[in-house]
């Protein structure tokens, strides 16, 4: 068999190519360990990838199927990928990647993150994570590989931990935890039983496609529809960090978010975040503006260490963010744009009496401010406070996937899997089986995305994951429900803003619909990201909402706040765009027995964020 | 281009003998481009040389005057438009590497500008590069210099350049280059009648709206506020002079008398609110309605400060005066100041016409031929005893107390209500913030601008005063400058109607001379000299001067007390040298001397200027050891100084001091309560 993985051992399986899956291949691989990063598709980033129009105009008819191709590939991710990759057995790229790679080589000449300067260079991805290994967390890479799937390793990434212990540690972990060694068990079937894999397909529903033809759109090839999306990072947050501690920020490039707006009884607030946003603003008054700056003043001096910078009490930090933002005389135009288009909260924010649920902490909210603010001119080229990648964000697990192949990860597309092997006597993960060749993989570790996760807590013991999963929802509270998310994506013929490509339009909560409490997030992107052809503009939408059709429902209305329908021409209005084709649709985040867990998987939630 | 560290050197072996070498290199290129230069060899390869040696080093002007000779030498026998266009091209190029090197290279600019004279550039290419420059560093002032030359030559509109600036100042109003650029061409706009009035004072108004969004953003930035201050020089005009008074004061009489010398000539001063240039018998018209004397007099205007040009007060000596006259006969004259125009200060003309009579008599004065004797008078604080004097002030001023008139036009409405304005202004942002040291400063300007100029002044100087003293605790760093301001505040309540209260005249015993004593006050900075123009005797002793500017203006000093003040040089006398009657001056207990760097210095354009090389060259031959030139810039100019103490600073024990000093001025008789008279 020409198709056989060599070698059939690996330290590490990782299945799928969403963006925390990729995170952890390069995280191990470039610590040394053996991955084998597998993907039932053809193309990266599984739910996290961006598709051609035509591709994702026949996912939305397929209700949310990822398309999976019979024949097996085994590809790598990249032609740099020669030092320390293993041997490739079919050298077939996929179509979508071809573009990929072209886009990869275009490094940072106009992005937003430079190589060097006041960054921490992206040396050797080897010793950029060591500091991790040493700080003494009590997560262990084989606990979050084996259980908690790519979810579970990603919120340890947020803890600041990537799993980078040294090999012979590592084995000592796995034999105190699952009192088993490998080297003592045979590599014969006896010894094993095979799970079969059910993967959950049906995260998506509800599909409202508003435009059927996609003809007179301009050719599909120049659209890179993200499935999940609208998402930004914050310069200043820690996707932008990951990216520069991997290397990977050397196979993307970003450009950053020209504005941000309000949508305000049919108008438009431009909302200020930096002193020149403040000083062009004409709708706030002198005193308004005053106590906005010393606000933002207080946001980045305040230190608790310190005795002589600005202290807030701690009974203020617990306090709701809203109140202290009314405290401190910060406008009430204002209070809102910081609640919901700085500090991006998702749920209406007010006091409890009034009913408000998600209600986002001083200390919380103060946080996510200081790292809007220290956004802001973190680097030199680019004005705002939110990056997004060019070609879309199917390019985030991309360069990861190409950082982890660099370090000498063995990427295989196209490549489903039918089992897990699981030990007879301990119920432990012992490796998987190929479904096309029915080639046996050993390993004792396993990465898997969400959607897998299903059968993965089924066949294995799931203590771990069921202690994660407790914490987290105690942490949540009373939240019984799983919030769903709502998402529509629109391609129009003009910009929101004539002078302006790349924005984001805020809809605070109880503005379209008052049946929800969420924040309904529009995205405007444009060709200046390599996202549509010139003439055209994506507008991404989302909410999260507890009732998915009133969800949808609302987000319709706030597109025809936006747009001109095409049909309506008599009462169109001639400054705003044309909606040329949208599609919405419901995305949900449920999976039985495993909806606690998830509340712990910000990358794959709800947040516009990334991370 | 802004907060960034210095960078210490280090002695490294390596790279001092890489030094070394670069610098041979340097010297090796410098002297071929110069015997080039010599030679007047124009060769593509002298060419390239020098400009490898301005892509080093910028700065060598030398360098691209030989440039500027060899284009032009390469242009004049070039007719071809193609070639010419490469020549200057290529010129362009050696200027961009330059700046590359050093964008604040003056040299290089210039041959910039040079260049594009010709006409042959392309200026969108300019606009292109001074984008770039100005988006790297956007506060290079060379760049926006540039742009606004670029503007003159492309006939760009304003209307473009004013956006432009706008486009910057949202980026980072931080920017003074860009506010600045936009008052330039704001102004500019003004001067060549682009704006009408009305319309003038809508676009201020506008820029009193943007101005503000600055400065209560970031309070503490220090852009707005000195735009700010721009506007309100486009608004009040106190850029543009006024006259501030006369003497004699109007309606009343000059007495002379040819036989007692402090007489003997007849004078007219005028005394102005800047320093102005063009006072002259034309633009100061005088005309006489006496009979028989119809005619209009001929004077000539003397500056009364050692500026020629520009100068705060003028005097006319009507010096044939006693021709026309008799004694016991009066003269009466029409003077009419800015009967033409012509009087201008460095920012603007002269607001208004004043029109003034001055009778002129002949004292009849049976006085002697001037004392040959002199008696060292004695000081007011050593006089054992003085009293009050509180008869008529006239014997003081020599002149009547008179009402100050206001010389300048009422205030339009436009104007007092943008004062108003940016007063509640001030005042809202004080609210806000209480320690906002620009604001409180702002509206202290405000206040006492309004105080000047409005017709009705409702604000008191003591919230002024306030404002000062809160500064003085929030911003010691400028302590010397708002002590001035309150000094000078005291120092206008002191003297706005001292003809009414007699607290501060005194007469002293012995001499029976009659003083204005001004001791004991902390006065750090003086002003309103136009209110004291005919006091004879001054004490100003037992203060904090460190500068007695401004005290020329008192024209009839004989006596002048200025003792245990903070006087630092002898520089620091510089305007009491042209007090053409100083016959006793007393600078006991100063520190003159005590500081080894004279801060006054900067004031005199060399240090031996002509008159002090006259000086010199007199008295050096005669003279050994060090030479105290301000001794003789200064002293020399007193011509008629009899005595002097100087006792209790430092320099009055250098020996070298005093007999410079003795040779500066021959007319002195009492040094330190010693004769020093050669009779």
């Amino acid at each position: 068999m020409a198709n056989l993985i060599e070698p059939s051992s690996f330290d590490l399986i990782v299945v799928g190519t969403g963006l925390p899956q990729c995170i952890v291949a390069a995280a191990a691989a470039s610590n040394g360990h053996s991955v084998l990063h597998l993907d039932a598709c053809d193309f990266y980033g599984s739910h996290w990838s961006s598709l051609p129009l035509q591709d994702f105009s026949d996912w939305c008819h397929s209700a949310g199927q990822l398309p999976f191709p019979s024949p097996i590939q085994i590809t790598t991710p990249s032609n740099v990928s020669g030092t320390g990759a293993s041997e490739v057995s079919n050298q077939n790229v996929s179509p979508s990647f071809e573009r990929d790679t072209a886009a990869g080589e275009m490094v940072f000449q106009n992005g937003a993150l430079p190589n060097n300067g006041s960054m921490p260079s992206s040396r050797e991805f080897g010793d950029s994570f060591p500091e991790n290994s040493t700080n003494g967390t009590t997560h262990s890479f084989a606990e979050t590989s084996l259980y908690g799937s790519a979810t579970t390793a990603n919120a340890s990434l947020q803890n600041g931990f990537l799993s980078p212990e040294p090999v012979t540690h590592t084995e000592e972990i796995v034999l105190n935890t699952n009192n088993l060694s490998l080297h003592d068990s045979t590599m014969e079937e006896l010894g094993l039983q095979s799970e079969v894999v059910e993967e959950r397909s049906s995260m998506y529903q509800d599909f409202h496609i508003m435009q059927d033809s996609i003809e007179d759109l301009g050719p599909s090839r120049r659209y890179c529809l993200d499935l999940a999306g609208p998402k930004l990072a914050y310069c200043g947050g820690s996707l932008v960090d990951l990216l520069l501690r991997s290397g990977a920020n050397n196979y993307l490039e970003f450009k950053s978010l020209e504005a941000s707006f309000m949508w305000s009884n049919g108008v438009l607030l431009p909302v200020p975040s930096s002193r020149a946003d403040v000083f062009k603003d004409r709708t706030l008054i002198n005193a308004e503006k005053r106590h906005l700056m010393r606000f933002f003043k207080l946001v980045v001096e305040h230190d608790s260490s310190n005795p002589d910078a600005p202290q807030i009490s701690p009974e203020e930090l617990e306090s709701p963010f809203v109140k202290f933002l009314h405290e401190r005389q910060v406008p009430l135009s204002v209070q809102s744009m910081i609640l919901y288009a700085i500090a991006l909260s998702n749920h209406k924010q007010g006091t409890v009496e009034e009913g408000g649920s998600h209600i986002m902490k001083t200390k919380e909210g103060l946080e996510l401010l200081a790292l809007y603010l220290s956004s802001v001119g973190r680097f030199v080229n680019s004005t705002g406070a939110f990056l997004y990648p060019l070609y879309g964000q199917g390019e985030l697990p991309q360069a990861f996937s190409r950082s982890a192949a660099v370090k000498g990860a063995l990427y295989a597309l196209k490549m489903p899997i039918q089992s897990f092997l699981k030990d007879k006597v301990t119920g432990d993960f012992k490796g998987i089986k190929v479904s096309t060749t029915e080639q046996l993989i050993f390993s004792q570790k396993l990465v898997v995305g969400p959607t897998m996760l299903q059968t993965v807590c089924k066949a294995f013991n799931s203590d771990v994951l069921s202690v994660e999963g407790r914490n987290a929802a105690q942490e949540s509270g009373e939240e019984k429900e799983a919030p769903k998310v709502v998402r529509g994506i629109c391609i129009t013929d003009k910009s929101l803003r004539a002078d302006l490509c790349t924005l984001m339009v805020v809809f605070p909560p109880h503005c379209v619909t008052v049946q929800e409490n969420g924040v309904i997030r529009a995205l405007q992107l444009g060709s200046s990201v390599s996202v549509c052809p010139e003439g055209k503009f994506l507008v991404q939408l989302s909410m999260v909402c507890s009732n998915e059709s009133v969800g949808i429902e609302a987000l319709q209305r706030a597109t025809q706040f936006l747009f001109n329908s095409r049909d309506s021409s008599s009462t169109a209005d001639a400054e705003k765009p044309t909606l040329l084709w949208a599609a919405f649709y419901a995305h949900n985040e449920i999976y039985e027995g495993g909806a606690d867990v998830l509340i712990l998987c910000k990358v794959f939630g709800y947040n516009i964020q990334f991370l | 281009m802004h907060g960034r560290p210095r960078v210490t050197q280090t002695c490294d072996p390596a790279r001092q003998k890489h030094e070394e070498e670069k610098a041979a290199k340097f010297q090796a290129l410098l002297r071929q481009v110069l015997h080039n230069h010599r030679h007047r060899i124009f060769s593509k390869e002298a060419l390239l040389q020098n400009a490898k040696l301005l892509e080093l080093n910028p700065e060598l002007y030398t360098a691209w005057n030989y440039r500027k000779v060899a284009v032009t030498h390469l242009l004049e026998s070039q007719l071809d438009e193609a070639i010419r266009k490469s020549i200057v091209d290529n010129e362009l190029e050696v200027v961009e590497r330059a700046l590359m090197r050093n964008y604040k290279s003056y040299g290089a600019w210039h041959h910039r500008k040079w260049v594009l004279h010709f006409g042959l550039s392309n200026l969108d290419k300019e606009y292109r590069l001074l984008d770039k420059l100005l988006t790297s560093d956007a506060r290079n002032f060379h760049g926006w210099a540039y742009r606004r030359f670029l503007a003159g030559i492309s006939k760009a509109t304003e209307e473009q350049e004013l956006q432009y600036t706008i486009k910057k100042i949202n980026e980072n109003f931080s920017n003074y280059s860009a506010w600045h650029s936009r008052s330039t061409l704001l102004s500019k706009q003004l001067q060549n009648n682009i704006i009408e009035k009305d319309t003038w004072l809508k676009v201020l108004t506008e820029e009193y709206d943007l101005v503000q969004q600055a400065f209560f953003t970031e309070p503490d930035d220090q852009s707005g506020w000195f735009y700010l201050l721009w506007l309100l020089s486009q608004t009040v005009f106190p850029s543009r002079p006024f006259v501030t008074g006369f003497w004699p004061p109007n309606g009343h009489s000059n007495l002379f008398d040819p036989n007692v010398p402090s007489m003997a000539n007849c004078n007219i001063l005028i005394f102005f609110s800047l320093p102005v240039c063009g006072v002259n018998s034309e633009t100061v018209s005088m005309s006489s309605s006496s009979e028989g004397l119809n005619s209009e007099f001929k004077v000539s205007w003397i500056s009364i400060t050692d500026d020629s040009q520009f100068s705060k007060g003028w005097r006319a000596e009507l010096t044939d005066c006693n021709k026309c006259l008799e004694a016991g006969m009066s003269l009466t004259l029409n003077v009419q100041v800015g009967a033409k125009p012509g009087i201008t200060s460095r920012h603007g003309p002269l607001l208004g016409v004043h029109n003034l009579t001055v009778n002129i008599e002949l004292g009849s004065s049976s006085c002697s031929a001037p004392e040959k004797h002199y008696s060292r008078i004695t000081w007011p604080e050593e006089c054992k005893q003085t009293s009050k004097f509180e008869d008529s002030p006239n014997d003081i001023f020599g002149c009547p107390s008179l009402p100050l008139q206001r010389h300048l036009e009422p205030l339009s409405e436009w104007q007092e209500k943008t004062l108003t304005n940016q007063i509640n202004t001030c005042r809202e942002l004080l609210e806000l913030e209480n320690d906002s040291k620009w604001a409180m400063l702002m509206l202290a300007r405000l206040l006492v601008a309004y105080d000047q100029f409005a017709s009705s002044s409702e604000h008191g100087m003591d919230e002024v005063q306030q404002l000062y003293k809160r500064l003085l605790e929030v911003d010691p760093t400028h302590q010397y400058y708002y002590n001035e301001q309150l000094s000078l505040i005291r120092f206008h309540q002191i003297t706005v109607d001292l003809h009414e209260s007699s607290e501060h005249f005194w007469r002293s015993d012995q001499t029976q001379n009659l003083w204005v004593r001004f001791n004991h006050l902390s006065l750090s900075k003086l002003g309103y000299f136009e209110r004291l123009t005919g006091v004879q005797n001054l004490d100003l002793s037992k203060n904090k001067l460190q500068s007695l500017e401004g005290i020329e203006m008192l024209q009839f000093l004989v006596n002048l007390d200025v003792s245990n003040n903070h006087l630092t040089s002898i520089t620091a006398l510089r305007p009491v040298s042209h007090l053409p009657k100083l016959q006793a001056l007393n600078i006991k207990w100063n520190e003159i001397g005590k500081h080894m760097i004279d801060k006054n210095r900067y004031l005199f354009p060399t240090v031996l200027n002509n008159s002090a090389k006259k000086h010199l060259k007199n008295n050096l031959n005669k003279e050994e050891g060090p030479v105290h030139w301000e001794v003789y810039e200064i002293f020399g100019r007193m011509l008629v100084l009899r005595q002097l103490d100087i006792h209790g600073n430092p320099i009055s024990e250098n020996e070298a001091f005093r007999s410079n000093l003795l040779l500066a001025v021959p007319s002195l008789v009492w040094l330190d309560a010693e004769n020093v008279s050669t009779e």
